[in-house]
């Protein structure tokens, strides 16, 4: 193994990725029989107005509606330098738009209740508003100018730069999240996801106001959005409010593909040396491209590891509070390991041993059918909101090719043999790039090994 | 293939009403029944996706806790888990038979067990949680493997350097009933927990009488009365536990207390927090006490833009808990080390005017906008109103949940002003600071000179 030791003081300040809840909540080993067969989607349509491509699901069950506009590209639409200005130029929008000057843009969405969010991710950036049929049109009057029509006034901008360069100094001092960034920059040298799109306090503090407003110029364009609606709401009522506010922007010739692979290396090891009340151990393993005939397979794959760490290391022997294999689902995917533990010399081997069971495990058609059947049990809690469901559409779009394929993912993981599990777990498992934050002399012991 | 009309399914339908007229739309949305045992049947039915949420939630958690049982309603929470079946640490497994998840939580006046599964294992999960909190097991070595895991909990949450602001606070505004606020405990308490004394405290809590079962999602009400009395009908009602174990009333705060935590932070994060009102004693003021976070903490309010907006602070947010035995109202606030004595100066004048006319009709409208559009969204989520309805059940009574809306509604801003003057403006507090041992004697002279106060811990 290459062992690198990073020292702490070294390190960048570092953001904990809304994508990587490292979470502690407790699964089953899953059971044998089937919610549904897989249905068809007769309340979502996609369509176009002028350049922009839309899918709407229409959901006439309460008056709740959510519009997300994803602007696509992420991590490849900036580099070291400029990664951040996407959203520092959404948040910024926030404080002045054309029609909006300064708080106006604040008070007009206060006033019907609604809400704006911006989230920056690997592959794009969400815009996202959370309304109801009642106040559909004065929201997206207020949403729509912003991102169309922003003012990015200097002082604008750097209230807002100030405010993400606290949370990323928050962040710097909180071990998960230093974990985060750790095993994001390790797993992703030479690949585009190794800038992180919500930027570092480098490169916020660099980007400038005039820069701001350039990109706005040159990357808000028509070509790298899509629109999604779920809600009471109708096509009609749709079409006119893109047509009405969305016109003004730019067509642009952005055309979104899948990036590349993450590159496959032999394990490492960083390590962070920190003194802690425990030490976390952390690393991701490359997967397929989402839309490989691998990734259902690989997905199980890491669902089944995550099950055998939870047991092998909390349940059965008490050493940690949170183990799990977390799941990248990225356009290009990564599976990982995660656990909290104060005998790391005794989690490491069990997470090998772990990994190792799930290349050579005999297991039985039916048990791998409760892992499915559980992702279907998730599938309808996701879907239970009309958020859930515009995300669970937008990444069938981007990543399996098409949202009607959001559905034929249920089969495709049915199709998926416990020789496909071992193959993908053998082909894409066995090349870990570990982290560790924490007390090393702890880990003496599984080192020398 | 199948249609899915189940996303049009519109056996459920949440009104967009005016905020008055709330308590009909949900309460037509609510069953309740009891158990000749006590047992308290709440269901929500829910059509939009085949899946069914069924909790058990039980009326403790750290509000029961002597200071040497601290962390005992947490632990023994993760041990009826352990313990189901007789420790044959089967709950995992079928669980995952029934396709589901499971897991609980504990916090400071609800204790809740619960599996989120398609609907058509319902019964089986009702009879699951019948047996997990009917029959708990609890011996030597499963509390000592998930004593563990515990401590591994509380470790994680001993490595973020907010949970110390968030300790010491606590522990200024509580005194000497800190542990009945604390779920978790500390290590040191939970080494001594012993098999025996979980047992009484579970014996003690744990009776059909002070529990409820709640089912959300797609299911029917009256088949789930049914198979819940079926399961449920032997779990012998017990001895109401606060008569023979009163809780004691909260110390009240004498005098505002400081404390700098130093730790390893690049910013500098303010918390103030005050003894707020009971559920039980004050309800209106509960009402106000949310109604004033929503207007301070609206982005456009002149709160967030003289304080935030200035620059003085890089954010700014204030909280009310809603609590039967005294909730805490708690502001935290992240700015600068050299920002810091002109900001907590900004705050102070912005807290005297609370007692003027601070609160105006816009505020108001846009507060009540906002929860009118959080509570379509919140309806949206079947399984989390099973935690929702169980966490009011234990803390407040159902009545509350159920006028909630309506109730907050009907503040005015005289009663938004009267809140403040009762329990913030002028009163005593517990301010806790978070700082770097570089800029901590900084910040505490800052502290003194703005509050007028010397010392901090």
């Amino acid at each position: 193994m290459d062992l690198r030791i990073v020292s702490a003081w070294g390190l960048f300040a570092v953001l904990g990725f809304a994508k990587h809840p490292w979470r502690g909540e407790r699964t089953g080993f899953g059971g044998t029989d089937q919610i549904a067969a897989t249905a068809v989607d007769t309340a979502t349509e996609s369509y176009e107005v002028g350049g922009i491509r839309i899918i709407q699901r229409h959901n006439p069950a309460n008056t709740a509606v959510v519009v997300h506009i994803y602007l696509l590209g992420g991590a490849r639409q900036v580099t070291s330098a400029t990664a951040g200005i996407e959203p520092l130029m959404l948040e910024s929008s926030g404080h002045g738009t054309l029609h909006y000057p300064e708080g106006e843009a604040l008070d007009a969405l206060a006033l019907t209740g609604s809400t704006i969010e911006v989230a920056a991710e690997m592959d794009w950036t969400t815009f996202e508003l959370g309304t109801t049929t009642e106040e559909l049109d004065s929201a997206w009057a207020v949403f729509a100018d912003r991102l169309v029509h922003p003012t990015l006034d200097p002082a604008a901008v750097e209230l807002v730069r100030a405010r993400m360069l606290s949370a990323r100094r928050l962040n710097s001092s909180r071990p998960d999240a230093v974990l985060d960034r750790l095993a994001d920059s390790v797993a992703f040298t030479g690949h585009p996801y190794e800038v992180n799109p919500i930027g570092t306090e480098r490169s916020l503090q660099s980007i400038t106001p005039a820069e701001v407003k350039r990109y706005h110029a040159d990357q808000v364009v028509k070509s790298r959005l899509l629109v999604l609606v779920v809600g009471n709401a109708s096509r009609q009522h749709v079409e006119r409010l893109i047509r009405e506010r969305l016109a003004a922007l730019p067509q642009g010739n952005y055309s979104w593909t899948l990036p590349p692979p993450v590159p496959v290396r032999d394990n490492s090891m960083t390590i962070l040396p920190r003194r802690l009340p425990t030490n976390y151990i952390g690393g991701y393993y490359p997967g397929p491209l989402a839309n490989s005939e691998d990734f259902p397979a690989f997905r199980l794959a890491t669902e089944l590891l995550s099950s055998m760490l939870y047991s092998e290391i909390r349940a059965e022997r008490g050493l940690s509070y949170t183990a799990y294999s977390p799941f990248l689902e990225l356009g290009a995917s990564a599976g990982g390991v995660y656990a909290s533990t104060t005998a790391p010399d005794k989690v490491f081997p069990l997470i090998a041993s772990g990994m190792s069971d799930v290349f050579y495990a005999r297991f039985a058609g039916f048990e791998l059918r409760r892992f499915v059947e559980q992702f279907i049990t998730e599938y309808y809690l996701r879907n239970e909101t009309s958020a859930g469901q515009a995300d669970y559409l937008a990444r069938a779009e981007l990543y399996r090719g098409g949202w009607r394929h959001a559905n034929k993912f249920m089969e495709d993981l049915r199709a998926v043999s416990p020789a496909d599990v071992r193959r993908v777990a053998r082909k894409y498992m066995g090349h870990v790039q570990y982290v560790y934050v924490g007390d090393t002399t702890r880990m003496k012991q599984y080192m020398r090994q | 293939m199948k249609r899915v009309t189940c996303f049009l399914a519109l056996v459920f339908v949440a009104t967009a009403a005016s905020l008055q007229g709330q308590r009909e739309s949900l309460a037509r949305l609510v069953r309740q029944e009891q158990l000749a045992n006590g047992l308290t049947l709440i269901v929500s039915e829910n059509h939009v996706v085949p899946l069914a949420t069924v909790a058990v939630v039980v009326r403790t958690g750290a509000f029961t806790q002597e200071a040497s049982d601290a962390g005992i309603s947490h632990l023994y929470e993760h041990m009826l888990f352990r313990s189901y079946r007789g420790g044959e640490g089967g709950w995992d497994q079928e669980v995952g038979a029934l396709n589901g998840t499971s897991n609980g939580s504990t916090s400071a006046e609800s204790v809740n067990y619960y599996m989120v599964l398609p609907s058509r294992h319902v019964g089986t999960a009702i009879e699951m949680l019948a047996r997990l909190v009917r029959d708990a097991y609890f011996d030597n070595n499963s509390l000592t493997l998930e004593r563990k895991v515990v401590l591994g909990e509380i470790e994680r949450n001993l490595a973020e350097p907010l949970h110390h602001l968030q300790t010491e606070v606590a522990k200024s505004s509580w005194g000497s009933s800190f542990s009945r606020k604390d779920p978790l405990g500390t290590p040191e308490s939970l080494k001594l927990i012993e098999s025996s004394r979980l047992k009484e405290v579970f014996q003690r809590y744990y009776v059909p009488n002070n529990a409820a079962l709640i089912v959300t999602g797609d299911v029917d009400a009256a088949q789930i009365f049914s198979l819940a009395s079926k399961s449920f009908e032997k779990w012998k009602r017990g001895p109401d536990p606060f008569i023979a174990h009163p809780v004691p009333a909260m110390a009240p705060l004498q005098q505002t207390k400081i404390a700098i935590i130093q730790a390893d932070t690049r910013e500098v994060t303010v918390m103030l927090q005050w003894p707020g009102p009971s559920v039980e004693t004050n309800t209106a003021a509960t009402y106000s006490a949310d109604l004033f976070s929503s207007v301070l903490n609206a982005a456009g309010s002149s709160f967030q833009v003289r304080l935030v907006g200035s620059g003085l602070f890089q954010s700014v947010s204030i909280d009310y808990e809603t609590l039967r035995h005294l909730g805490p109202i708690t502001l935290t606030g992240v700015t600068t080390a050299p920002d810091a004595e002109r900001a907590l100066t900004a705050l102070l004048e912005e807290m005297y005017k609370f007692e003027g006319d601070y609160f105006t009709d816009q505020d108001l409208a846009i507060a009540r906008k906002r929860l009118k559009v959080a509570s379509v969204f919140a309806l949206e989520q079947t399984a989390q109103r099973a935690h929702t309805i169980g966490y009011w059940w234990s803390v407040s009574g159902l009545d509350y949940y159920l006028s909630y809306v309506d109730n907050l509604g009907s503040r005015s801003a005289n009663d938004l002003r009267e809140f403040a003057t009762k329990y913030i403006v002028d009163k005593p507090m517990s301010i806790g600071v978070l700082v770097s041992p570089g800029e901590a004697p900084m910040i505490r002279a800052a502290v003194a000179k703005v509050f007028g106060l010397t010392g901090g811990r």
